[in-house]
């Protein structure tokens, strides 16, 4: 069953700062040690933040400090984790991918090798005329499943070898 | 000389973030769009003259003032919309790779099914080989016919036509 996880909308924009905006953005930035998504989203709350002046008391602003305070740390904790989670499984990804490209080249040599072992069984019934039908397993295939079964727990790694 | 640094940035922000952000630029007659470098430039402008005036009252750092209180709001909530995008981006990356594993852990399980199934198979095959080489009538009537086993062998080991 796969889980549903639902995410908040982003909105995705572009911001274009020309000449000396974009020589101060870059200054500001390299000065406080934000990569350039960062200080665009910072600046631009910022910005939005001054043009909102509600009349706030100060136990209002001491809230809302604090709640901001609160979420920041939820925040980079969560981000910390994700961070951690993303790093753990793309080298799990890296691992199944390389595993399951294996499985794909022992699969076809294990098909060409049943192939072949059909291809010998038709001739041989072919030639003793005709135990079963070609390719097919007998009516009475007990000895060979028997035979099959102690080759497998007797010869695994030479069934590993052979693909 | 310093040459002139033109910026293209494409950023993501939450919905709601974005629609506080495009309801304070339009309250003021600013277009969401096209003014964005006006409101970058604003932001910058402000977060450098608070900062300095948290820098000259230093005395005050510590102090429960409203006016440094009203500087740590600002930067906290600003700080907190960047960090809201940045996160939820990042789960977003994490649960996509969650279930890319998820599928290739699935398909790893099928291929062990596959290959088990296919020595299972294979196994029976040359068991029943094995078999008619030895029952009495291949000893009888095949084993004498002319090439057979050198066909036999070729087959098996995928040599020659």
């Amino acid at each position: 069953m796969t889980r549903r996880v639902v995410f908040p909308p982003l909105h995705r924009l572009r911001v274009r700062m020309p000449g000396v905006l974009g020589e101060r953005f870059a200054d500001f930035i390299r000065e406080k040690g934000w990569t350039a998504e960062e200080g665009v989203k910072i600046l631009l709350a910022y910005g939005a933040d001054a043009l909102t002046l509600p009349d706030r008391t100060f136990s209002e602003v001491f809230n809302e400090w604090a709640a901001a305070r609160a979420e920041l740390a939820s925040l980079r904790h969560r981000a910390y984790l994700a961070d951690e989670a993303i790093r753990g499984l793309q080298m799990n990804i890296t691992g199944l991918e390389a595993t399951n490209a294996q499985f794909q080249e022992s699969l076809a040599l294990q098909e060409a090798r049943r192939a072949r072992l059909r291809r010998v069984v038709a001739e041989l019934e072919a030639q003793l005329g005709g135990e079963a039908s070609p390719g097919q397993p007998s009516s009475d295939d007990a000895p060979d499943r028997a035979a099959a079964a102690d080759a497998l727990r007797t010869r695994p790694r030479e069934q590993n070898r052979s693909g | 000389m310093r040459t002139s640094v033109e910026w293209e940035i494409e950023v993501e922000l939450l919905e709601d973030d974005w629609s506080t952000i495009r309801r304070a630029l339009e309250s003021h007659g600013r277009d969401p769009e096209a003014d964005l470098p006006w409101l970058l430039e604003l932001g910058l402008e402000r977060y450098r003259r608070d900062e300095e005036e948290w820098e000259a009252s230093g005395e005050a750092k510590g102090a429960a003032t409203r006016r440094a209180q009203e500087l740590r709001r600002r930067e906290t909530a600003a700080l907190v919309v960047s960090m809201r995008a940045r996160t939820i981006v990042a789960e977003m990356r994490m649960h996509g790779l969650s279930e890319r594993a998820h599928a290739l852990g699935n398909a790893l399980r099928e291929n062990r099914q596959r290959m088990r199934s296919l020595r299972e198979e294979n196994a029976l095959l040359q068991a029943r080989i094995d078999r008619l080489n030895s029952s009495p009538s291949s000893s009888s009537t095949a084993f004498r016919r002319p090439g057979l086993w050198e066909r036999i062998a070729r087959r098996l080991t995928g040599r020659g036509r």
